[in-house]
């Protein structure tokens, strides 16, 4: 009855796609009622205020369309979540090949060329897309002492969040040499950034290019905590503030992506300390077959506000991705519920 | 009324080629769903799919920056052994996945 009740005046004619699909994007737009699963209070609290929307977000409510259908309609329980699909962790382990580098530093303390590297990043959501962890563990060898024994070693730990369009991060990096004692760089920093997508706020974008989008975020951050962490490629200066910039133009399907990044450095002990003393800037093209990609890209170092070295390397890099969710373990795993005839 | 926050729902080439298929293609081409429920007349399969972590996280210089992790349901809603609608519902509902709904019927796209 209780399919019968809402969704007879949509699929009366099976063959009326164009009411029926509209039926559908009201429902998932605003008039969620018509699925029971989300009342009119929320929906109505939505577009009242930002704030009212996020409380509604953390602390969603279904009761009142319980109270109206009796029991949730089949097949959207929980359609705000992810349940059981929730990732309960997931990475990649990477492994590149600076196939050029005449430049790019093999320990911190700029000795040695980087001939290899190899990768470990591990997340997992404390709390949804609001509270993330992160960590990367990153390693070097030296291409001028034999390419395979590791050099250096940067480990990364990281909470990360999203609210809206905004990502902030709390981040600690701690770069150490392996092979030989030497310079340590450290730093903590907090870093918040905006985002766009295409596909979701450009108008007319995904009529045009229903297989392509272009993703764009860009910040700043502040290294509120640095031990040696450097201001220039030379190793001079002491980082303070961090201005960031990504973009990933997807030219197929997320299975083709160009993309590049920019991170630009401050010195603390310069003049004027939000002046920009160094550029390191990536660009790069990968290719993606499930859980494998395969990227070729360069990066450039330098100094901005003076001469002095630069560090520059073209890498090739494959990513195998991992990702255990909830329910491979059996962790939020509803029991099938009866058939209603 | 609309609200700037959510993405929004719109129609897609992989939905939109479903409707008419039969129950028995979809579970071979699009596999097994996560649920399946039946009221009346109405039958509900309901499928997820979460964005590959590649998409989202990207390393960067000497480290890496993750962005959301995000995936999308597709409701099947069939009847008389016919599909007659696919519903899209984004998780979270501010970040557009549609992508992640039309891969898991792009088996199923001749």
């Amino acid at each position: 009855m209780i399919a019968k009740k809402f969704l007879s005046p949509v699929f009366r004619n099976v063959h009326q796609r164009p009411r029926s699909v509209a039926f559908l994007r009201k429902a998932e737009i605003g008039n969620r009622p018509a699925f029971g699963t989300m009342s009119l209070t929320r929906s109505w609290a939505l577009c009242i205020s930002h704030v009212l929307f996020l409380s509604f977000i953390i602390w969603p409510s279904d009761a009142p369309a319980l109270e109206k259908y009796g029991r949730p309609l089949p097949s959207l329980e929980d359609a705000s979540g992810r349940g059981a699909e929730e990732s309960l962790f997931a990475g990649y382990l990477l492994t590149g090949v600076f196939a050029s580098n005449p430049s790019f530093a093999a320990r911190p303390d700029n000795t040695g060329l980087v001939g290899l590297r190899h990768m470990l990043h591990l997340e997992t959501d404390l709390y949804k897309q609001y509270l993330t962890f992160y960590t990367d563990q990153n390693f070097f060898s030296d291409r001028t002492n034999g390419w395979i024994e590791l050099s250096e070693w940067d480990g990364t730990y990281a909470l990360t969040g999203v609210l809206g369009h905004f990502n902030w991060r709390l981040q600690y990096e701690r770069d150490v040499p392996i092979d030989r004692k030497g310079i340590t760089q450290e730093y903590g920093d907090g870093l918040v950034t905006a985002k766009f997508q295409a596909v979701q706020d450009l108008p007319g974008w995904h009529r045009r290019f229903p297989n392509q989008n272009l993703s764009v975020y860009a910040g700043a951050g502040w290294l509120f905590h640095n031990n040696n962490y450097f201001a220039r490629p030379d190793n001079t200066g002491r980082a303070l503030f961090r201005y960031v910039a990504h973009a990933d133009l997807d030219l197929y399907k997320n299975k083709i992506v160009l993309y590049g990044d920019v991170n630009v450095f401050t010195d603390r002990q310069a003049a004027n300390a939000v002046n920009p003393t160094e550029l390191d800037w990536i660009i790069g093209l990968a290719a993606r077959w499930q859980n494998v990609e395969l990227a070729v890209y360069h990066e450039q170092d330098q100094p901005l506000d003076r001469e002095g070295l630069v560090q520059k390397y073209l890498a090739v890099q494959l990513r195998f991705s991992f990702d255990i969710s909830k329910r491979q373990l059996g962790i939020g795993v509803r029991k099938p519920a009866a058939t209603v005839q | 009324m609309s609200c700037s926050h959510l993405a929004q729902v719109r129609e897609y080439p992989n939905q939109q080629q479903m409707i008419g298929q039969s129950k028995s293609k979809i579970l071979s081409c699009a596999g097994k769903p996560m649920e399946e429920r039946a009221e009346d007349k109405w039958t509900f399969l309901r499928y997820y799919r979460e964005a590959p972590i590649l998409e989202e996280s990207r390393p960067v210089g000497k480290s890496s920056f993750a962005t959301i992790r995000h995936g999308c349901w597709a409701t099947v809603i069939l009847a008389d052994d016919r599909i007659v609608d696919v519903h899209y519902r984004f998780v979270p509902p501010t970040f557009d996945a549609s992508n992640d709904c039309e891969e898991i019927f792009e088996p199923c796209i001749p």
